[in-house]
């Protein structure tokens, strides 16, 4: 029987944070904002969950945020290791979108991946995203679990379907979002 | 003029009036009477029909803001509004008794529209109550609804940023659906 284990991330000169994957939460002194990409050194420890001092203050925050973070910057433009050429993904549930920082980009990827299975660069081409930015956004989705990938058949856009001006830009515009 | 309907909808003090009135570009128009059920929400006056507000895109254009009214008896009037609505806002009040059940409730209400168009749920007061949380309220839409996949975004109705966030999505979801639909269902 698998016993459940807490995580605690010290990311040297940045802070320290506690995981705990059964409440799908952290906490600690790392501001995601100062993650750095390329640490100069990261030292995790696991303990038993019943351990009394590792464990995740108060509600936390969630993981998904972290994890967010995490694999937007972990593999630069490239797919993840975990990744194969040519797989499409579709998105298993949104990720906890005031956690994550999503931008006007993101969102349309983010929508499209909800929709149909696609490849990076299929999504990239339909929403105009930057197709480095959406290797970034399928990594960060299969990090924190929430992708699934396989050989589905194309997606089938109803021409001319992916408006570039259509209604989400024109309010972005407006907006300015 | 070409016009897009939004449906701010959810249980009355949800703060539905409010998170209309963050992002309107006019003054939101409420058709409030004084509120009898001071129980369910302490507040001293309620709306009774709708609150309207808009947002200009172009000259011919406008995303038209609609808020319905949360008591169940004018209930009349949201199949009324849904059926111009291109999406909704559905708010849930997380410190509310059982903001599951308010969620599943306002889920089965406009599943037409949820269906035909798209939604968002923005949840309300997750400072004073961090549960259930967003993952849990994910987790109850795809239990109760397997398939069903609703962005579940954390909103203070008062944030004119979460609002746009919110609408923002929506948006991008309608988009996305519209675009990728079947044949067969076009």
């Amino acid at each position: 029987m698998s016993t459940p284990v807490l995580l605690r991330i010290d990311v040297v000169g940045a802070g320290t944070i506690a995981i705990d994957p059964r409440r799908h939460a952290y906490s600690g002194d790392l501001d995601l904002a100062r993650l750095p990409e390329h640490p100069t050194a990261v030292v995790v420890e696991t303990h038993p969950a019943d351990h009394g001092d590792a464990g995740v203050d108060g509600p936390g925050r969630d993981l998904d945020g972290l994890l967010w973070r995490i694999g937007t910057v972990a593999f630069d433009d490239r797919p993840a290791s975990w990744r194969w050429p040519g797989d499409r993904y579709r998105m298993l549930r949104w990720p906890n979108l005031g956690e994550i920082g999503a931008g006007p980009d993101d969102l349309r990827a983010l929508a499209m991946l909800a929709t149909t299975a696609a490849t990076p660069e299929e999504v990239a081409a339909a929403t105009g995203a930057d197709r480095g930015r959406v290797e970034r956004i399928v990594n960060a989705l299969g990090l924190i679990g929430i992708v699934d990938s396989g050989s589905a058949a194309p997606p089938q856009p109803s021409a001319p379907v992916v408006q570039r001006r259509g209604l989400f830009q024109r309010l972005r515009d407006r907006l300015g979002f | 003029m070409a016009e897009h309907v939004i449906l701010f909808a959810g249980p009355m003090g949800v703060g539905k009036t409010t998170a209309i009135r963050s992002i309107s570009e006019i003054g939101v128009v409420s058709t409030e009477a004084d509120n009898t059920d001071r129980e369910t929400a302490d507040k001293p006056t309620t709306t009774v029909a709708l609150d309207y507000g808009e947002i200009a895109v172009g000259e011919d254009e406008k995303v038209r803001l609609y808020g319905v009214p949360g008591q169940r008896r004018f209930s009349f009037m949201w199949r009324i509004l849904a059926e111009r609505a291109i999406g909704m806002i559905l708010l849930v009040d997380n410190s509310a008794a059982d903001p599951i059940a308010d969620l599943l409730a306002g889920i089965d209400d406009f599943r037409e529209l949820i269906d035909r168009g798209g939604a968002v749920v923005g949840l309300s007061r997750l400072d004073a109550a961090p549960r259930p949380t967003v993952l849990e309220h994910t987790a109850a839409i795809a239990a109760a609804h397997p398939g069903l996949m609703i962005p579940v975004i954390p909103v203070d109705p008062r944030a004119a940023g979460d609002v746009r966030l919110a609408l923002m999505t929506l948006i991008a979801t309608i988009e996305m659906r519209d675009a990728f639909r079947p044949e067969e269902a076009r």
